[in-house]
Order: structure tokens, then C-alpha cells, then sequence
């Protein structure tokens, strides 16, 4: 067997950070860049890059070999793991995550290096140096917490992957979401060299606004995968909690739609500054999320990490002020055409959603302040929901004027109309409990259909274009989603639970459960026990067959719930699921099935003769679902277009 | 001094954006209490939002969930009847919000565990 070489892995990343801090000084000092300098900044910088690339591979051999010496390996990983997950470790991992950061950079560098490396410019190699800077930043700080300091003694396993991971969508939904910041970085690059440069003429460039629409594609979906792996496995029925870390993730989201509506050629001073607000957003949201200032869902220990992001984080902003204040840039002004409806549409998504972005903002960092002073306090779920709901529907009103003809008296006269009917339906308490969501349902609705008609109309005059129609595919996305919020919290249903014999069914909610058997999978696994100093079985599991029928769904599920020693009690739900509604279901704990797991554990199978199970109904969630795969789809349009559009 | 109205409409949007957040802000603020400052009866009968350890739990009368909470000082019993959260360990760091019944004991609404990602 050959060895792997581990102990490589930090040195890799100090000499690749040391080649990049040479790449940086060679390409610095712009009149004396010679061929020979070039060629040696070049191959500095590749082979930096592909030393972050080496040693991210032997952290993740380091989870495939079952090195258990490796801190990272011993915390998320045991010899009984899975391929997949052992090969998503390092992303998985606290510290691995961050040189996977650091390799996606690495990568996208590689890759914009060697296509650029016939393009001899100034601006290029600042792009160049500004990628070095932050690449360095990606190297550093896996150094200092880095993910292969050791065990000792080597222990015999791991401690196991937390059960609530081993789903598909951790392999997908951080890497998405890294992507995603990746992307914002290199526009960023782009941006500020321009800045720096002065040749603006590059924020036209295919690279930059091609990086800018993918960048928000990757964040959306990211986003969006993180609340449906919520809803799915973890939430019981909750999509989003308004957490700090989760809140945070969507505020560069917040700000690259922002940045989407501006589009008059004059606002891009506005447009530079909005970018460089994403990009802080992104280290602000890696600080919230590592540093443990506040208590939160995602993180409650601190660390000093959380403090090296911020700092980093308000040096960039410094530098941005100050190359604004070198070349005497102005205060950005809005510019809106009062006449024009459109205009004026777009004015009001663009301020809404900084609106939207300012209040989220607000409720992240007031419990970031509060941890910093010793205050720890958290910002209700209400704060958000009442300050952003008018909110986005101002935003759904501005697209109704968006490239329509209506007259401003028109649209002012149909936005009146749609809330008066909204006021209506709030006081009938129709068609829902909830005034919130009558108040905004028509609006959603009139807004929903204006969009669509629009489409229609343009199909039929023959005009189409990539933008309109991903546009489109957005604008109507997100009315979806809206209604889907406002629908499925407004006429969710209580949890029901009941218990259940083997061969006996329930009626719950108008759906009938029926448990065919119930099965017991007494110790599997292997994972270690640091506490005894022994290696032991990682988890017991119980298994309920169930036979679910209503009038719409007919089907055999299995419902298990598992007992890991060092993860606890975990049952994962069944979600069955309508265009009109999901049924949730459920093992509910019990003494019975409690007693039952701890004894599987030791070896022995001993059937409960008894269940309890938890079941709830979420009306048309399938509409969110649905609209996040729309706004996908938009945005991937607009892309394509940008793609296979002529210069 | 003529005002141009679609500035008046942004200053009105932005005028009730930040009354909105202000009033909406006040009583959304939670302090995250210790299991010493709300033991002895200071907030009782009050909503509290409780951050401390979970040293023990159990299943309890008609699937609620017994579980004891402590700080290192003090422990607190909370009842719980809504559906568990998952992952619950002995050790692990937990926040209870509900109704505190003095002098020791809290009818918890919510449960709040660390999500399995950690980050630290």
C-alpha cells in the first residue's frame, strides 16, 4: 500500500501561498513587465493554484483511506461511511469547507489564467493581482485552522457523520452555494481592477457579466436547496427560520438582484458600488457563519475566524473608497424617467429590494453586535416577516409596470384597485385565516397574470429574446413562491399524533395510515466512542412500513427512525406529496420505540408492539418548489443568451 | 419649493419602510437568559428564550418531552408537546423559549438545535 503523503498537505499550502505573493510582486509595477517576468508570474501562479488543488485531494483521501489521525476525518467521517459522504467530507467539514473555497477558486484562476494568457493588458494583470489577493486570503485561513491538524493517539475510528448529513443534499447544497461565492469574487475581481484601471469599457466584457448572472443563478439555487433540505429532513415542515446564518446567506442574493435592476447605462457608478457591497456581503455572511458572534441554528461556538473575515472584509471596503476618492467619483444618482411607467417599475423593485436587503441586514447584525458587547439576544422570525412582506409587495407591484403601456394614472389606478380588493378579502377573512396573506393575494395574482400576458403578447408579435423571456420566468417565479409562502403558512395545518399497533391503521387528516410491520435493526454501523475508548456499533434503527392512501395518493412508504449514541434520536420524515398539499408523517418518540432502540444497540431485536406517529398537511407548498425551478430555468435562459449572443 | 412627486412616493415608501422595521423591530428583540437568571421568579409566567445544555431527556406522558436543562449552575425542567426536534444529545447546546413556571420549570413552544453542520 503505498503511503499518502499527509504531512505535504500544509507545506502545499504555504508554498502556494508564497507563489502567489510572488506572482502578486511580479506582476506589480506596470513599466517594467518584462516576457521573462510575465512567464515567471505565470507559472508561479499555476502551480500555486495547483498545489491549493493538491492539497485539497489529500484531505479528501484523507476521508477516503479512513485516515482517523486527521482531526477532520476523525470528527466527520467513521470507517462504516459511505463513499459519497466520505468523498464530500472535506466540504462537509468545518475547516475542510474553507480550503474547498480555496480550490474552487484556485480552479476558476487556473482556468482564467490560461484562457487569458494571450491577452497583454494592464487591466488583465490587475485582475490578476486582485485574484492573487484573494485567493491568498482562501490559503491563509485554512492554514490557521487548518483541517489536518492531527489526533493523538491515532484513534481506531471516527466518530461518525451526523445522521441529519447523510442525505444527498449535502453534496449538493454547499458546493452550490461555494460556487456561487466564487463567482461573486471573480466579478468583483473584474470590477475593481476597472476600477483601479479606469477602463470601465471590461464591465461590458462577456467574462464579467456572464460570471455576474451564474453567480446569482448558483447563490438562488443554493439557497434554495438549503430550505428544501430543511423542509425535507430537518424542519418538520420549516423552509426557513430566518436565522442569522441562513438570513445572511441571503443577503448577497439580495444585493446581485439589486444590481439586476439597474439598467440604464448611467447608473453604473451605482452598479460598481452595489457589487462591492455583494462582495462584502458574502465575507460579512462567512463571519456571521464562523464567527459564533450570536447564538444561531448553524453555529454557536466562536472563533476568531469570524473577526479575520470582518477585518478583511472592511480593509476591501477601505480600498474601494479610497480608488473612488483617487479618481474623484461621484455619489451615484438614480436615474428615473418620471414619465415613463417602466422606469419607474424598475426604480421601485431597485429600492424595494434594498429595502428588503436593509432590513435583513438589520436583524442579522443587531444579534452580531449584541454577542460583541456580551448582550446575546435574537430578532424574531415576526421582525422579518412584517417588515418584508410590504416590502415584496412593492416588488410585485413593480411588475406589473415593468415594460408594460400602461399610463402612470393606469398603473397608479390598478395597484390601488388590487390592494383595495386585498383590504377586502382581509377583512371577509377570504380565501384564507390569515389577513396578511388575503391583503397580498390579489396583488400576487393581477401581478402573476400581467407577466404572463405580457409573454404571450410578445410570443405572438414574434418577438422573443433570451432576456425577456428568462426575465419573465423570474418576475413569475418569485410570484409563485410568494403565493406559495403566503398560502401554505397561512392554512398549515396542526400535528396530529397518534399511536399505532402493528396491523392496526389511523385516520389522520383525512388520510389513512396503515403500519403493515414493524422492523428492528438492532446495531449497525461501526463508529468510535471517545468517552469508553472503544469502537461500537454507530446506530440502531427502527423501520415502520405504512401503507398511506387518501383520494389522491395511494403508497408504501418506510418511516425509520434511528438512535446514534453520539447524534441522538433522528426520524426522518416521510414527505408525500400533491400538486394541492404534502402529508407529512412521521415516528413520533415514545418510551416504547425510545426502550426499543437503546436495546437494538446492544444486539437484541425486541419488536414495539406500538408506534406514534406525527403527521401534518402543507397546503401548495409544491408552488414554492415550483418557482424556485422556474427562476432556475429564467435565469439559465438569460445566461444561455448572454452565452450565444454576438459581439 | 416644488417637490417632484415620485420623490415624495420614495420618501413616503422609505418613511414607512423605517417605521415599519422600528415598531416591528421592539418586541422582536429576544435575550438569550441563562438557566440561573431565570430560575428563582423573576420571570414568571413570562416568555423567555433560554440558552443552556442539555444534560438529560425523556419521553413523557402522551408523547411530551421531558428535558432538564443546565448552565453549570442552576437546572431548569422543560415540557415540551410539539414534535421534537431532531439529534437531541445529552450535552449539546439547546434553547427552549416558552412560558416560565417558577421556580425551576418552563412550558417550552419551541425547541432549537444546533443544525448538524458545524462551523466552529
Amino acid at each position: 500500500m503505498i503511503p499518502i503523503p499527509y504531512s505535504l498537505a500544509e507545506p502545499a499550502l504555504f508554498l502556494a501561498l508564497l507563489l502567489l505573493c510572488l506572482d502578486l510582486l511580479l506582476l506589480s509595477g506596470e513599466g517594467t513587465l518584462t516576457a521573462f517576468r510575465l512567464k515567471t508570474a505565470f507559472f508561479a501562479a499555476m502551480l500555486g493554484g495547483l498545489l491549493v488543488v493538491t492539497s485539497y485531494l489529500l484531505l479528501t483521501l484523507g476521508f477516503v483511506s479512513d485516515a482517523f489521525f486527521l482531526h477532520e476525518v476523525y470528527s466527520y467521517s467513521s470507517s462504516s461511511l459511505p463513499l459519497a459522504f466520505k468523498l464530500g467530507g472535506p466540504w462537509i467539514s468545518g475547516n475542510g469547507s474553507l480550503l474547498f473555497i480555496g480550490l474552487l477558486l484556485s480552479l476558476l484562476y487556473l482556468g482564467y489564467r490560461g484562457f487569458g494568457r494571450a491577452e497583454k493588458s494592464v487591466y488583465q494583470y490587475t485582475t490578476y493581482r486582485v485574484l492573487d489577493v484573494i485567493l491568498i486570503i482562501f490559503i491563509l485561513v485554512p492554514l490557521l485552522q487548518s483541517p489536518f491538524s492531527e489526533v493523538v493517539p491515532a484513534p481506531p475510528d471516527g466518530i461518525g457523520m451526523s445522521p441529519l448529513l447523510q442525505t444527498f443534499w449535502v453534496l449538493i447544497h454547499p458546493p452550490i452555494i461555494f460556487f456561487g461565492y466564487v463567482l461573486v469574487f471573480f466579478a468583483f475581481a473584474l470590477m475593481l481592477s476597472a476600477l483601479i484601471t479606469g477602463q470601465r469599457e471590461h464591465l461590458r466584457t462577456r467574462w464579467y457579466t456572464c460570471s455576474l448572472l451564474a453567480a446569482w443563478l448558483f447563490l438562488a439555487i443554493g439557497i434554495a436547496l438549503g430550505g428544501y433540505w430543511s423542509y425535507v429532513v430537518l424542519g418538520w415542515g420549516g423552509y426557513w427560520a430566518w436565522d442569522p446564518v441562513e438570513t445572511a446567506s441571503l443577503l448577497p442574493w439580495l444585493a446581485l438582484t439589486a444590481y439586476f435592476h439597474l439598467s440604464s447605462p448611467e447608473s453604473g457608478r451605482l452598479r460598481e458600488i452595489i457589487l462591492m457591497a455583494t462582495f462584502s456581503l458574502v465575507l460579512y455572511a462567512t463571519a456571521v457563519t464562523r464567527g459564533g458572534f450570536s447564538p444561531s441554528l448553524h453555529a454557536f461556538g466562536a472563533s476568531p475566524l469570524g473577526y479575520l473575515f470582518l477585518g478583511i472584509t472592511l480593509a476591501f471596503i477601505l480600498f474601494f473608497l479610497f480608488l473612488s476618492w483617487k479618481h474623484g467619483l461621484h455619489l451615484p444618482s438614480l436615474n428615473v424617467d418620471p414619465s415613463s411607467v417602466p422606469s419607474l417599475s424598475f426604480t421601485l423593485a431597485f429600492v424595494s429590494l434594498v429595502a428588503l436587503l436593509g432590513v435583513c441586514f438589520i436583524g442579522v447584525t443587531l444579534p452580531v453586535l449584541g454577542g460583541l458587547a456580551g448582550i446575546p439576544f435574537s430578532v424574531d422570525g415576526e421582525f422579518f416577516t412584517t417588515t418584508c412582506f410590504p416590502l415584496t409587495l412593492v416588488l410585485a407591484a413593480a411588475f406589473i409596470g415593468c415594460g408594460s403601456s400602461l399610463s402612470r394614472i393606469q398603473f397608479a389606478g390598478l395597484i390601488v384597485l388590487t390592494l383595495t380588493i386585498g383590504g377586502i378579502c382581509s377583512l371577509l377573512r377570504f380565501p384564507t385565516s390569515n389577513t396578511l396573506a388575503d391583503f397580498g393575494l390579489p396583488l400576487l395574482v393581477v401581478s402573476g397574470g400581467i407577466i404572463l400576458a405580457r409573454l404571450g403578447l410578445s410570443l405572438r408579435k414574434k418577438y422573443f429574446s433570451f432576456r425577456l423571456l428568462g426575465r419573465t420566468l423570474i418576475h413569475f417565479s418569485l410570484i409563485l413562491i410568494l403565493l406559495g409562502v403566503l398560502v401554505s403558512s397561512a392554512a398549515e395545518s396542526e400535528t396530529m399524533t397518534v399511536p399505532v399497533r402493528a396491523g392496526s391503521s389511523a385516520d389522520l387528516f383525512g388520510t389513512t395510515v396503515m403500519v403493515t410491520d414493524i422492523l428492528v435493526f438492532p446495531g449497525e454501523g461501526q463508529a468510535y466512542y471517545p468517552s469508553h475508548g472503544f469502537v461500537g456499533p454507530e446506530h440502531a434503527g427502527l423501520t415502520v412500513q405504512a401503507v398511506v392512501e387518501n383520494e389522491e395518493i395511494h403508497v408504501q412508504r418506510p418511516l425509520v427512525m434511528s438512535y446514534y449514541p453520539l447524534y441522538g434520536m433522528v426520524s426522518v420524515p416521510t414527505v408525500i406529496s400533491s400538486p394541492v398539499r404534502d402529508f407529512y408523517l412521521s415516528v413520533h418518540p415514545s418510551n416504547t420505540s425510545q426502550n426499543t432502540l437503546m436495546i437494538a444497540l446492544m444486539g437484541m431485536e425486541v419488536s414495539p408492539g406500538e408506534v406514534v406517529l406525527s403527521a401534518k398537511v402543507v397546503p401548495f407548498i409544491a408552488l414554492i418548489w415550483t418557482g424556485v425551478v422556474i427562476m432556475g430555468l429564467g435565469m439559465t435562459v438569460i445566461l444561455v443568451g448572454e452565452l450565444v449572443r454576438k459581439r | 419649493m416644488r417637490i417632484r412627486p415620485l420623490y415624495l412616493v420614495i420618501l413616503v415608501l422609505a418613511g414607512g419602510s423605517i417605521f415599519l422595521a422600528y415598531s416591528a423591530l421592539t418586541p422582536s428583540i429576544n435575550p438569550y437568559l441563562s438557566v440561573s437568571q431565570v430560575s428563582g421568579g423573576t420571570y414568571a409566567e413570562r416568555e423567555v428564550q433560554v440558552l443552556a445544555i442539555l444534560e438529560d431527556w425523556s419521553v413523557g406522558e402522551e408523547g411530551s418531552l421531558m428535558l432538564r436543562l443546565s448552565d453549570g449552575n442552576a437546572t431548569l425542567n422543560v415540557t415540551y408537546r410539539g414534535v421534537p426536534p431532531q439529534g437531541l444529545t445529552k450535552g449539546q447546546d439547546i434553547v427552549a423559549i416558552g412560558i416560565m413556571h417558577p421556580p425551576d420549570s418552563l412550558d417550552a413552544t419551541r425547541l432549537l438545535v444546533k443544525c448538524p453542520s458545524k462551523y466552529e
